[in-house]
């Protein structure tokens, strides 16, 4: 299993090993970045970073397909989340190994909830959505984080996709209601309410009726 | 830096930059015409050997693909520095940029594993112009995508239905004035409920969306779509002016979404284009659809005239 960073064992220390110094990585060469010879308003990069990610190189210009390349992607991902190519070739290697993935949809609820903010994040909860017509998780997750943030675009955006895409209408209006008594003028939760509306009932008279009082 | 006539700074190292944004130019290669994954890089990671001046991708890396934001980003830094554009290979550019356009007529980021909204039809639509070449967009659809994209409320989201957001609605009313298409996509009501959502969100600085917090850079997003609108001198100038001046960092300088907050690079630029709106004396006059100075602008309309007389 991966370690993230800056992980201690059990004695206080940190544990985390090199890949140039595990032995089961011997047979790769790890690939520096070419920035030319005067690169400008250079990245400092950390000794740990730059030891990931020149493995990562290596490992995506071979398109492995495997565990060793699954988990050095979490190792990359833990560093940079928003690295688009690192979660693009996660997909394709959990495709080819036809990982569960539950365990997957599990693991990006946790880095959403770590980076709430991130395109990346989401946009692989989407499509881990898209192939497993799995939506059970959906409404709770975005729950959470507007919990959180009651305003989070990409929280509002994910949970009106699956609410579209899967049907979901039923209990819309009361989270809506419950978040208007939290704070009467949230926004994102009025957008909602009119998207939801728009999309069920329609404005009939008498839902203006109600929606006015 | 640009913006602030302060180029100098970084002079000596014009070429060098330029170079390093030329190596990132994701090329067809020489075995196929595929030039869907073509566009620029954000940065080396991918591993690719340095070489500004190849002409095609030898040998083929997997993963490796171009990013529209990059290519936005890109283009306008070699525009900023001057440099005539003569190492783009604008075909491969056009075409790459057509890949990226998805049925309901918005823009993804990249080849694979992207998201889409209207940040990425404001990247397609700057790079066609910058390109002066729209092949790689259909304009239909994208115009059809940003009509859809206004709410109820007025104001423009990333996408139907999603609420309207400062940033949003800069992006829809700017690409559609980079196509030339925003009288013919909004009617006049339409386009006023557009100018008075975003007169709605100056408090004093100005804020993305109803009853969130003012922040810098909105001075921006919010201000440029109201000079696009024809309807920038109905805001207060003097509170704007002295919100963004509030967000400025006494020991670090630059500016800070909030007063008191740290300064970042972002607010730091958008500070100043907030500031630029206003004719502020220190700040270039910029171009507002395009989100540079119209210095920079004059160089790339010579690099037109000189690419439409061949």
């Amino acid at each position: 299993m991966a370690l993230g960073s800056g992980e201690e064992n059990a004695a206080g220390e940190n544990s985390w090993v090199f890949y140039k110094d595990r032995p089961e990585w011997k047979d790769i060469t790890p690939m520096e970045q070419d920035d030319g010879p005067a690169p400008i308003v250079m990245i400092a990069y950390s000794k740990k970073f730059k030891d990931v990610y020149d493995y990562l190189r290596a490992i995506m210009r071979k398109d492995e397909r495997s565990e060793r390349a699954l988990e050095l992607t979490e190792d990359a991902i833990d560093l940079n989340p928003a690295n688009y190519s690192v979660w693009h070739y996660r997909r394709i290697i959990l495709k080819d190994l036809k990982k569960d993935l539950k365990d997957e949809i599990l693991y990006c609820g946790e880095i959403i909830q770590e980076h709430p903010k991130n395109y990346q994040v989401w946009h692989h909860r989407r499509v881990l959505v898209e192939w497993t017509r799995d939506n059970s998780h959906e409404l709770k997750l975005t729950e959470t984080v507007l919990d959180v943030d009651a305003k989070n675009y990409h929280a509002w955006q994910h949970r009106q996709w699956v609410v579209r895409e899967f049907g979901l209408w039923e209990s819309e209006l009361s989270l809506i209601d419950e978040l208007l008594q939290k704070d009467l003028r949230n926004n994102s939760a009025w957008n909602h309410r009119y998207f939801v509306i728009n999309h069920t009932t329609g404005f009939t008279d008498k839902v203006l009726e109600y929606e006015v009082k | 830096m640009e913006m602030l006539s302060s180029l100098d700074v970084v002079q000596g190292n014009k070429d060098s930059l330029i170079d390093w944004i030329y190596s990132h130019q994701v090329l067809p290669s020489e075995l196929d015409d595929d030039c869907r994954r073509c566009g620029f890089r954000g940065s080396s990671t991918i591993g690719a050997k340095f070489n500004p001046t190849q002409v095609s991708c030898e040998p083929y890396i997997p993963y490796d693909f171009g990013h529209i934001a990059q290519t936005y980003t890109g283009l306008l830094c070699l525009i900023l520095l001057g440099d005539d554009l003569s190492r783009l290979q604008r075909v491969a550019l056009t075409r790459g940029l057509r890949a990226h356009q998805l049925e309901d007529g918005s823009f993804k980021a990249t080849l694979h594993g992207s998201e889409n909204d209207m940040r990425f039809v404001y990247c397609a639509s700057c790079i066609s112009y910058i390109l002066d070449d729209w092949t790689g967009v259909d304009v239909d659809k994208a115009a059809d995508y940003i009509y859809r994209s206004q709410s109820y409320d007025g104001g423009i989201g990333q996408g139907p239905g999603l609420e309207s957001h400062g940033g949003s609605t800069y992006c829809a009313v700017a690409s559609l004035v980079l196509m030339d298409r925003l009288y013919t996509t909004f009617s006049s009501v339409e386009l006023d409920r557009i100018r008075q959502w975003c007169i709605m969100r100056q408090q004093n600085g100005f804020q993305g969306r109803p009853m969130k917090p003012v922040d810098t850079c909105y001075s921006f997003w919010v201000g440029a779509t109201l000079k696009l609108l024809d309807a920038f001198d109905l805001i207060d100038k003097v509170a704007n002016r002295s919100y963004i001046l509030s967000t400025q960092d006494s020991i670090v300088g630059g500016f800070a979404k909030w007063p008191d907050y740290h300064p970042d690079a972002l607010h730091a630029y958008f500070g100043i284009c907030g500031l630029s709106l206003m004719n502020a004396e220190e700040v270039k006059e910029m171009h507002p659809a395009l989100n540079m100075s119209t210095h920079a602008v004059q160089h790339l309309e010579k690099i037109h005239l000189s690419w439409r007389s061949v």
